[in-house]
């Protein structure tokens, strides 16, 4: 296997879509701490003051001008920290930079899908021994790779919106403690590997590049979970058992660790959750998906030959 | 005080992941060295990378592709062997085959002149294949004197004086082949360390040489410590200088010249054996056989 | 011991039995010619060889090993194999030198780089070998393919059409390399190509398949022997001596060719011929062999009768 790994890294770094996903990835950091620097700006706030100038508001009555001033100010208010480019906290920043909207997931899952595909879409893969031995090996070392490439991007994410971050002069509120920091980016880390064994499982029992991208898009970015969460609860209505589903959807999980470090050790609100602290439930949730994926992959994937 | 154990706890499995890893190369390799089928061009594949086993597994290798290389190398004599026999034999041959249709011819011939003739013409078939067995006879020996030489025949030879001699013993033949060489064996004396016999053999053969394939201009001539031999070649022949010493090469493709191809090959022996060096070249429709006495020192 | 040996193996897709009771065995050190029509389960038969196809029932031993059970420490045999089949598997958008260094690292070949230089040049790849797979020609990606059938050494050469899209001295070059391949490093080799004058010129055994069943199996002497030679016999009068032998050799058939050629079919011994024609004063003008079509005897086989002698 550490053959295979090799010769997966080999392949990974000479790949231009790989250094494309890095770029993009780089270039969403600089924007997001780029926009927020523009935010907490002092023109931001003018802009803003500004916008509901005289012209504007022509033909609206006093009340309601009032309102919408009062509104503004609110508004104004909350972000009143941010004027003083003070984040929550360490890990509060990262979630907002690439979790919320799901990109680390979905960064993270586009490539692994392309890198899978590429074995079959030239027929590579003929050339690796394809008996039951070599089999296992093969999907066992591609399970670790795929989630090897999710530290990646991970990490990629979390070095450069920290760097960005700190030259454009922001800082934290809350300080994380390290193990704390530690915990959450693992945390993190196993639930993008949730998402991504999933798109493996699908890339290896279809074969297709459109389908694998397609599947990577809805599930990944959190689309389908996001709908299949709000048929739960509805569907918990007449049913209560529907109810409890959510709390074992990935989607879950994933807006969970969205409220960074400080909360991992908080119990969580229904159910199994309650029995345990917010770490251990997400830790239990994506392990149980990796290892349905893994199953998936190494019993019933292994068994579709090559035509 | 919690984290200095969790750390502790992961180098101790650190480590013991680390001697079952090393324990399963080991074995791996052990098998693969027990089970690999002798025929198999099959190679020990790198596994994970431990210090150490790295190299056993280039060195076993290294191993098995030497004796696959000396096995293809034996493999390559034996077929120019048998080849060069196969040659040989059927050279052998035609003269056979001319010599008995000649005499077959002579039994029904009544015409006496024209039987002496035919018998004549027999006769110098039979001679020609006597030539050839002569020199596969000669080469046999000489490999099996080169296999164990002959320690108490060795003698410090004045090389210049040994030439002189055998090129005088040749006159007659070149002579009758019209062959006038130009001799030039410098000045001061060139010695060495050999059986007599051989060196003998070895100008012999380069005479002999030169009388079977030469045409026009022939010439010997010493540079230092070396000996070279030219004879000027006739057009259509055409000599690959690395194969020259190769047993039972000869330069014409049609092999209608007599000869068993040993001459050279026996030279080469001989030279490798008296530490002597030996080349060939060819250049300009001259073909030149260089012997170097002083190239040990 | 056979190097590839089949038992009673079977292949069907979605219910239909592509590959049928198929038995097969390959010799250690041979060239074995794998003849069939398009369809009739070549290409099957050669995936389920090399592990690519999972039997529906059956056995494919490899070495005297079936390639279903594992062996433990000894050395897997199908390790031992190299494979060819249909398009060579590659990443496109890499190099020539890529795609085999991909493959050595993964095999876990020492010196890799090195070996796949050697390969390179050994296909005659090595002046393209930074250029992108996808810029190739069809031959160029064919000799690819052979370079990383090549590559893990092996002792058994799986090659499904080989010969395809190859120019004609590509065509020599690969011949003679598998010919190489087989003398100097002892490689069993399996081709199966519709080419039947190239693989006449290599084989040192053929199978035939038609309709997903081995119809027959013989070595190339055998063929030789029953490709149904004839004698060509040109003599000084045609229509005495075509009457005489007639008479003189019944069994034989005698046929009158166009510019009073006598044509003796299913005969090779012209030695004999030339004699009965002698003894009664006949003068042979020209006395030759005439070989039979190949490719007639095979696509007879195919077709799924039995020879006809």
């Amino acid at each position: 296997m550490c053959n295979l790994f090799r010769t997966d890294l080999f392949r990974m770094v000479r790949m231009r879509s790989f250094w494309v996903c890095v770029a993009v990835s780089v270039a969403l950091m600089l924007t997001v701490a780029g926009c927020l620097n523009w935010v907490a700006s002092p023109e931001f706030a003018h802009m803003v003051n500004d916008s509901i100038s005289e012209e504007s508001l022509q033909g609206v009555s006093e009340a309601d001008r009032a309102e919408m001033q009062a509104d503004v100010d609110e508004a104004l208010q909350e972000i009143e920290p941010l004027n003083d480019k003070v984040m929550e906290s360490l890990t509060d920043t990262w979630a907002s930079t690439f979790m919320d909207g799901g990109f680390l997931a979905l960064i993270g899952s586009l490539f692994a899908g392309i890198f899978l595909i590429m074995d079959f879409k030239g027929g590579f893969i003929k050339n690796l021994p394809f008996d039951r031995r070599g089999r296992i090996r093969y999907y066992a070392e591609k399970l670790i790779f795929v989630a090897f490439i999710q530290l990646i991007f991970l990490v990629i994410c979390a070095v450069f919106s920290t760097l960005f971050f700190g030259i454009f002069g922001f800082s934290y509120e809350i300080q994380d403690s390290a193990s704390g920091i530690v915990l959450w980016l693992l945390l993190v880390w196993l639930v993008c590997t949730a998402y991504a064994f999933i798109v493996a499982c699908v890339t290896w029992a279809i074969r297709s590049e459109a389908l694998s991208t397609v599947v990577v898009v809805v599930v990944s970015s959190g689309v389908v979970g996001a709908f299949a969460k709000q048929l739960m609860y509805y569907l918990g209505t007449m049913l209560p058992v529907f109810a409890y589903v959510p709390q074992w959807m990935l989607v879950s999980t994933f807006s969970d660790l969205r409220a960074g470090a400080p909360a991992l050790m908080d119990a969580g609100t229904e159910g199994v959750a309650s029995m345990m602290s917010l770490a251990g439930h997400a830790a239990l949730v994506a392990c149980i998906y990796i290892a349905v994926g893994a199953v998936v992959a190494l019993v019933f994937c292994r068994k579709k030959d090559l035509r | 005080m919690i984290g200095l154990l969790v750390v502790l706890c992961c180098i101790v499995i650190m480590l013991v992941a680390i001697v079952i890893l090393y324990r399963s190369e080991l074995l791996r390799i052990s098998g693969f060295m027990g089970s690999r089928p002798q025929t198999s061009n099959l190679r020990l594949e790198k596994g994970a990378p431990l210090p150490g086993v790295m190299p056993l597994i280039d060195a076993v290798n290294d191993n098995i592709d030497k004796v696959a290389d000396r096995e293809l190398e034996m493999m390559q004599d034996e077929t120019d062997l048998l080849e060069g026999l196969a040659n040989l034999s059927h050279d052998i041959r035609t003269p056979l085959a001319g010599a008995k249709g000649y005499v077959q011819l002579a039994c029904v011939e009544e015409d006496a002149v024209e039987r002496e003739r035919l018998l004549h013409l027999a006769e110098g078939r039979l001679d020609a294949m006597r030539g050839m067995l002569d020199q596969l006879f000669d080469y046999t020996k000489v490999l099996s004197a080169t296999s164990a030489p002959d320690k108490d025949a060795l003698e410090r030879i004045d090389v210049v004086a040994l030439l002189s001699s055998v090129m005088l013993g040749h006159y007659p033949s070149f002579a009758k082949a019209n062959i006038e060489p130009a001799v030039d064996l410098g000045d001061g004396d060139l010695f060495l360390t050999a059986d007599p016999a051989s060196l003998r053999r070895v100008f012999d053969n380069a005479l002999g040489n030169i009388l079977v394939h030469g045409q026009g201009d022939v010439c010997v001539r010493r540079k230092g410590g070396v000996i070279l031999f030219s004879n000027a070649m006739d057009a259509s022949g055409n000599v690959n200088c690395d194969l020259v010493f190769r047993r039972f090469y000869r330069g014409d493709a049609s092999r209608s010249a007599t000869g068993a191809g040993l001459g050279l090959a026996v030279v080469k022996e001989l030279c490798d054996e008296m530490g002597v060096g030996v080349s060939a070249s060819a250049s300009d429709g001259v073909f030149t056989l260089a012997l170097d006495f002083l190239i040990d020192r | 011991m056979f190097a590839v040996e089949t038992r009673a193996l079977c292949k069907s897709y979605g219910g239909r039995l592509v590959v049928n009771d198929f038995n097969m065995h390959v010799a250690a050190g041979e060239i074995y010619g794998f003849v069939g029509k398009n369809g009739a389960g070549k290409s099957t038969v050669m995936k389920m060889i090399d592990s690519m196809v999972t039997p529906t029932s059956g056995e494919v031993l490899l070495y005297g090993d079936s390639i279903a059970h594992e062996t433990g420490t000894k050395i897997q045999a199908t390790r031992r194999v190299g494979s060819l089949i249909e398009d060579p598997g590659i990443y496109p958008n890499m190099s020539a030198l890529d795609n085999l260094m991909c493959k050595a690292l993964a095999l876990g070949i020492s010196d890799a780089k090195g070996r796949c230089v050697d390969i390179l040049r050994t296909v005659g790849l090595d002046v393209a070998a930074k250029t992108r797979v996808k810029k190739f020609s069809l031959g160029m990606k064919q000799r690819l393919g052979v370079g990383l059938a090549l590559l893990s050494s092996p002792d058994l050469l799986l090659l499904d059409e080989p010969f395809n899209g190859l120019d004609p001295e590509a065509t020599r070059d690969l011949r003679s390399l598998i010919e190489t391949m087989n003398r100097t490093k002892g490689v069993t080799v399996v081709i199966s190509s519709h080419v039947l004058d190239q693989l006449d010129r290599i084989a040192t055994s053929y199978g035939i398949i038609a309709s997903g069943h081995m119809v027959r199996e013989l070595s190339a002497a055998q063929v030789d022997e029953e490709c149904g030679d004839s004698l060509r016999i040109k003599v000084d009068s045609p229509e005495r001596a075509l009457v005489f032998l007639q008479e003189k050799l019944p069994d034989l058939v005698f046929v009158m060719e166009p510019g009073n050629i006598i044509r003796a079919k299913g005969e090779s011994d012209g030695e004999k011929l030339a004699r009965i024609l002698h003894e009664k004063d006949f003068v042979v003008l020209e006395l030759s062999v005439v070989k039979r079509d190949i490719e007639e005897y095979f696509v007879e086989l195919m077709e799924g009768g039995t020879s006809n002698v």
